[in-house]
Order: C-alpha cells, then structure tokens, then sequence
C-alpha cells in the first residue's frame, strides 16, 4: 500500500503539473456536474437525508401511535428507516474516506493480513448496520416492556460484546479451511434449534414476545436478526434454559461466518469472472474445497490444465482485486447462501442440460417445500416466509443488468452493456417468463396459506398476483438502472423492500389496518416511482448520447 | 527475450485451436498474426502469455520453459486482450499505477512519461475518472499506457486495431510499437485488417484451423501472388 500510495502521488503531481501547463480542465469536473450521482458522497448524501426525514417523522408519528398493530407496523417502519439513514451515513463515512485513498484498495498485498483486512472492510457497513439494527431492536425492547435503566445498561452493554465476539470468531472461521463447513453445521443445529424450540411452550413464549415487542417483519429479515432478539429476549425474561441461548448464539456466529465465507465465494467469483488471472497467482490461504473450487474456475476460465494450475499455485501469494461492485446486503446474509445451495441442488438434479428456468423452478420448489414443512410442523407465522422467499428468488432470477454485482457477472447469463432499451424489453421479457413460472407456485401457496390460515382462496390468490407483478414492476425498474448510474434509486429500492415486506405481512395477517393500507399506498407508489425512474434513466442515457461531443469526453457507459 | 513454440498443440474439448505450431520470435521485430475466426490467434498468444498451458509441446522462454508460476518471465511479457483487463471502479491513474507496480516497472520518472503519453492519447482530463465510465477505446488506450508504462520485453496484443481506439491513437500505438523494437521489444499482435499487417509487421504469421501456414516476411509470403495477403488467405480457405 506504500508503494502504492508513492507512485500515485507521484502520477498525480505529474499529471497536475502537465495539466496546469496545457490549462486542460478535468472532465471528470464536467461528469460530476453533469451526473452529479457519479459521486458516491453525493449518492449516500442523498440517500442519508431522505431516509433521515424519513425516520424523523415515523418517530414523530410512532409516539402518537396507540399500541397495537398500526403502531407496531410503523414502529418496525421507522426502525428499518433509522437503519437505513446510519447505514448510509456509514456509507458516506466510507465514501470520503475511499476519496481520500486512505484505505482504498491496496494493490499488491503483502501477505494475508491484507486479505483479512480486506474482508473486513467488506463486512463493515453490513456490521455496522447488525450493530444499529440490534441497539434498536433492545430500545424497542426496553420501551415496551419499560425496563428500568440499569437493565437497558446492561442490555446496551452485552450487544456489542455479542457482535464484536461473534464478528472476530467470524473472521477466524472464515479464515480457517473448514470455515464453511462449520457455518453450516451451527447453522443446522441453529434451525433445530429453532424449530424444537417452537414445540415447547417457553419458546412458542418467547417467540410470541419478542415478535410482538420489535415487529415480525424485522424477523423476516434475517433469522440471524430473530435469533438474536430471541436470545436476548429470553435472558431478559430470565428463562432458565441456558443452552438454548447458547445454541441461538451459535446460530449468530454460523450466520456471520458464512457471511465471511459467503465474502470470499464473491470475491473468488469476480476473480473466475475478470481477466486477472494475467496478474494473479492463487491464495495460499484458500484451502481444500475452496481451493478446488478457485482452480477448477481458473481451469475453465483460462482452458488451463488443472496439474498444471495446482503446480503453479503452490505456496504462492494472491493478489486480489476488488469485486466488481459490492454485493448487496441481502447478498452478504446468508439468504443468498443458502439459495446458491438450492441452486446447486436443482443443478444437481437438472444437470446443465437443462435450461436455467428449469433450475429455477427445482430452485423455488425446493424452498417452497422447505417452508411448507416448517409451516406445518409450527403452524405459526413461518408460512409468511415464503412469500418472502418467493420474491427473493423472483429478484435474484436471471439478471442482465451490466454486472450490478459479482453474483450476477459470475452467473448463469453473462454480463453485457447492453443499451437500455434493450435492456429493458429483456428485462420485460424475462420477467414475464418468470411470471409464467412463478405463478402457479404462488396460486399453490396461497392456496397453502388459505387452508392455514381459514381465509378466503380467492383473496389469497390476489395477494400472490399482485405481489407477483409488484415484483415484476420491481425488477423491471431494477434491470434498467445500474447500481452506479441513478443515486435514488438505491435507497428507493431498499424502501420498496420494507414495504414490500410489511405489505406482505398485512396481508398474511389477515388483518388489513389503516396503517397497512397506508403502507400498501405507499409501497404502490414507490413501485410507479421506480418505473418512472427507470422511464426517465432510459431518457437521461438516450439524451446524453445525442448530446456527446468529442471535446466534452463524456462518456455514460461503455460502449 | 527469446521466444519460441515448439510443436505447441492446445485443444478446447474436440477443438483443436493450435495444431503442432513450431515458431520463433526474434528480439525487435513486429509479428502480425492473421488467419480467420477461430484459426487460434487468440489462444497462442494466450500459450506465449502463459495464460493457457499447451496440451503438447512446450513454450520456451531462453531456454527455459514458460510455466503459470514464472512470475520472473511472466513480468517481462505483457498480455492486452481485446477487452483489456482493468479495475473498473479504479481511476485511470490508479489503474496505470498498480499495473506498473505489479511488474516491478517503476523508475525515475516514470510519472512524467505516463503524464505525457496521457496528453498524447487525450486522457488527460480523464485521469481521476474511474476506468468503469470510460469507452472501450478509452479503456483499450489505459491499457496501452499501462503497456507502456510497464515495457515489457515482449508486447502481445489482441486486436489492438480493432480496440476502439481513434485513429490518433492508433497511429500513437504503431509510432510507439516501432521505437519499442529499437529497444529490443518483440511485439506480437493479432489483426484482421491485413493493409494493416502488410504495412505494419516484419513478419506474418498465419494460423489456418489451428495450423501454422506461413511465418514469413510480408515480401516473402506473397511472392508471386500480386493479390497481396488477401490473396494468400483466400487461397488457404479455398485451395481450388
């Protein structure tokens, strides 16, 4: 990094200078004025202001609230919003200190350190954003039940033991060649955990508790989130079965371990995906599986001889670089993990041969019947999982959105820029195909839902429908607009997420308040901004092509 | 540096992509290497960049063959695909500045010439914007800035001609690829613009379904053929 930061020192005072003697002006000012969402300080700006006033005023209108559902709702609304603004905050913290290359990616790392840091740079705003969600849930907690101030204190003062502990054990899982193994293994026994817990009428207790005391839709989130508030729920309410806390801890640490693995399998990916094999040798520090995995990607990305890859590699360091984007924070959970799982079991089953919505549709009937089984064991909220789960794996279908992500470049359909109106007819396209695939697993779990929950088949239903093409809505605003390209769109797409999900959760509740339609309202809304947004993104790239002049050297894209 | 293929056969499952290519490459010279789609250009400069291991045969670089984990010779070589690749959320700057460090390329005043082979390709204003915002032809001239900036001892190159690049910055990349042979660089590029090879090349290599057909000097190839190296290629697709 030393050298790093000499040589650009030195490349920048010899440009400054050149520059000064010709008076050539940066264009880089011309882009910034032009397409002032180019700058991530402007873009997180943004975004922290909105989601601030946001916050602010679900505050306000929380405190007027009466306890009960609406105000649970809005309360579990305001918190995903406060998170939201100091996850972006960090961002912005983040972004200025990229701008002022302090840790900026190294370029050649000089051992494995630099990969453990590099890891957990990664893993900072997803930690960060644990830290906030877990500190909020506890005052929730702590309002609701009207916990005195020591025990507050002490609640406060056990999360970031809880997650500093939980982060560090983490990093030495996942530094550790059976890291993967050991996230899955804890994570099995969390869900046994979990689930046997529901049988007994202390869990069922605490469950119920806790739930009520943060909103359902917080849990829905991450089971890694309701583990935790469980946990601490139960030492709050001084249940006796230590074990079953400890066994909910472990469940936290397999989750963020497989979080960290999760962070390398990306990183890998964008390795396999970008040409860097040119400068790259393999890490030393990726052992047995992973190693197999990395060289049988190298071998097919570079028609390479295994043999001789395994030579070449060994003992060698890795130079590593940045993933191309940064995955999103559902994709650093361990959701993704686990449908990359199921990816594999369908691809198992299908075979290559098969085409990819083949796969997808042994992909979600897998979960579906995964969910349907906890369903019926519990007969409890798990049903409404899986339309959560649905709409996650109708987002995280086919992409063609120029490489948002690793994930996506490292996918089934390769990443091209493609101009966006084609984009957005295939993005169409495909979303219907996925429509025609998806709907009759909805109609089937609706169907589900009814039966279990005594209502109306035909309500149920229409909540599967326009859910579906809420989701379609979604993703066509999604595949048009790049994760760099329109700054908005980011945060909007994070709050049509939580509504998404509270609209999901009103409806499965059977019980549609004020304060879900209201929500409804606006999760309809945000759905009509984000196809307005990708309309106007098509216009805006479209317009600045027609406008772009050779001494401008503005370019909006690769062409 | 020397460089040779020696009876260099690689196949991609059923394709055999180079067949039993034999060649050697000459310090200070200019190698074009033409033939159609798919004749293998490609994966032999992939075999001399170490990047893809012959199934038969061997590289030789002085002497010595060319493994993955030469790292020592590989620095010396430089490999610029058609899609070159770069850190796109990296600045040109940084970019040029990490590919410099990579091979060991750093010496006094190094920054001076990156400035100023900046000025000559128009990337001046450009050195802070990210590589990811740029065009493919901006991209491709990073690239060879990096290239440049690095001097290898032997330059391989995808379709340099048929990179985007402006016609400004193509004439800068054949006025720099000349005064590098004159250093001693062995330059090694594919095309299929064959005005270009003719004109822009000591010697011709021509890969027909992965076969070496000719390896000679432009003069030599199409001696007794007035239709030039169009002529010949035609004759290779169509022998009658």
């Amino acid at each position: 990094m030393k050298a790093e930061r000499e040589m650009m020192r030195r490349l920048d005072g010899a440009v400054r200078s050149l520059r000064e003697h010709h008076r050539a002006t940066p264009s880089g000012e011309i882009i910034r004025r032009r397409d002032p969402e180019n700058s991530p300080i402007v873009r997180y700006g943004v975004a922290f202001l909105v989601f601030a006033i946001f916050s602010t005023a679900s505050f306000e209108f929380v405190k007027f609230a009466k306890a009960g559902e609406t105000g649970i709702a809005l309360a579990g609304l305001s918190f995903l919003l406060l998170n939201l603004s100091v996850y972006f905050a960090a961002r912005i913290i983040w972004a200025l200190w990229s701008h002022r290359d302090i840790a900026e990616l190294a370029s050649l790392p000089a051992d494995v350190r630099w990969v453990l840091w590099r890891q957990m740079r990664c893993a900072l705003p997803g930690a960060a954003l644990f830290g906030v969600i877990l500190f909020l849930c506890l005052l929730t907690y702590a309002s609701a039940q009207r916990l005195d101030a020591w025990r507050f204190a002490g609640l406060i003062g056990m999360s970031p033991v809880i997650v500093a502990s939980t982060i560090a054990l983490a990093v030495l899982l996942a530094c550790w060649p059976v890291a993967r193994t050991i996230a899955h293994f804890s994570l099995g026994i969390g869900w046994i955990a979990m689930i046997s817990a529901m049988y007994q009428e202390t869990g069922r207790e605490i469950v119920k508790h806790t739930l009520a005391a943060s909103g359902e839709w917080l849990s829905l989130l991450i089971p890694t989130g309701w583990c935790v508030r469980s946990a601490l729920a139960f030492v709050l309410t001084g249940h006796e079965s230590w074990l079953w806390f400890l066994l909910l801890v472990l469940v936290l640490m397999g989750a963020v371990a497989l979080c960290m693995t999760r962070l390398m399998f990306i990183t890998k990916l964008a390795l396999d995906h970008r040409l860097v094999v040119t400068i790259a040798e393999a890490p030393v520090w990726m052992e047995g599986a992973a190693r197999d995995e990395f060289i049988e990607a190298l071998s097919k990305h570079d028609k390479a001889d295994e043999t001789e890859i395994r030579k070449a590699i060994a003992g060698r360091e890795f130079l590593m670089p940045l993933p191309q984007g940064k995955p999103s924070l559902v994709d650093r959970l361990f959701w993704s993990t686990l449908n990359e799982e199921f990816k594999r079991v369908s691809l198992w089953i299908c075979g290559d041969r098969w085409p990819r919505l083949g796969r997808r549709w042994v992909s979600s009937l897998a979960w579906l019947l995964v969910f349907w089984g906890i369903a019926l064991v519990t007969r409890q909220w798990l049903p409404q999982l899986t339309f959560f789960v649905l709409v996650m794996g109708a987002l995280r279908g086919a992409r063609l959105d120029g490489g948002a992500s690793p994930l996506d470049s490292a996918g089934i359909i390769h990443d091209a820029p493609l101009k966006p109106r084609v984009t957005m007819f295939l993005t169409a396209w495909f979303g219907l195909c996925d429509l025609a695939i998806s709907l009759p697993l909805v109609i089937a779990h609706a169907a589900f839902i009814a039966w279990l929950k005594d209502i109306a088949l035909h309500q149920a239903i229409t909540w599967g429908v326009c859910l579906m093409l809420g989701v379609l809505a979604l993703r066509i605003g999604r595949q048009c607009v790049s994760s760099r390209s329109i700054g908005w769109w980011r945060p909007l797409r994070w709050l049509a997420w939580a509504l998404s999900i509270c609209f999901i959760l009103t409806l499965a509740s059977a019980s549609v308040t004020t304060g879900g339609l209201a929500m409804v309202a606006l999760w309809i809304a945000i759905l009509l901004l984000a196809v307005a947004n990708a309309a106007f993104h098509c216009w805006l790239l479209e317009s600045m092509r027609a406008e772009e002049t050779p001494d401008m050297k503005f370019c909006t894209a690769r062409d | 540096m020397r460089l040779e293929l020696h009876g260099v056969t690689k196949r991609y499952g059923r394709t055999c992509a180079l067949d039993d290519v034999t060649a050697e490459f000459q310090p200070g010279e200019i190698v074009a290497v033409i033939g159609a789609n798919g004749a293998g250009k490609t994966t032999l400069l992939r075999c001399l960049a170490g990047l893809a291991a012959p199934d038969e045969g061997s590289v030789i670089v002085e002497d010595a063959p060319l493994r993955r984990d030469r790292l020592d010779v590989r620095r010396r070589m430089m490999f610029l695909p058609d899609f070159p690749p770069l850190f796109p959320g990296l600045s040109v700057l940084r970019n040029i500045g990490q590919r410099v460090l990579i091979h060991e390329a750093d010496k006094p005043g190094i920054e001076e010439r990156i400035a100023a082979w900046l000025l000559a390709l128009d990337l001046l204003p450009l050195g802070e914007v990210p590589v990811a915002t740029l065009s493919r032809g901006q991209t491709y001239k990073t690239a060879l800035i990096s290239m440049l900036a690095v001097d290898p001892e032997i330059w391989l190159l995808d379709e340099p001609m048929a990179s985007g690049m402006d016609p400004q910055g193509i004439a800068f990349f054949r006025r720099e690829a000349r005064a590098a042979t004159e250093r001693g660089r062995t330059i090694i590029y594919t095309t299929q613009m064959l005005d270009v090879a003719e004109q822009f090349s000591d010697r011709v290599m021509i890969l027909s379904d992965g076969g070496l057909k000719a390896f000679a000097p432009v003069a030599e190839i199409t001696s007794g053929d007035s239709g030039g190296l169009e002529s010949v290629l035609l004759k290779l697709r169509d022998p009658a």
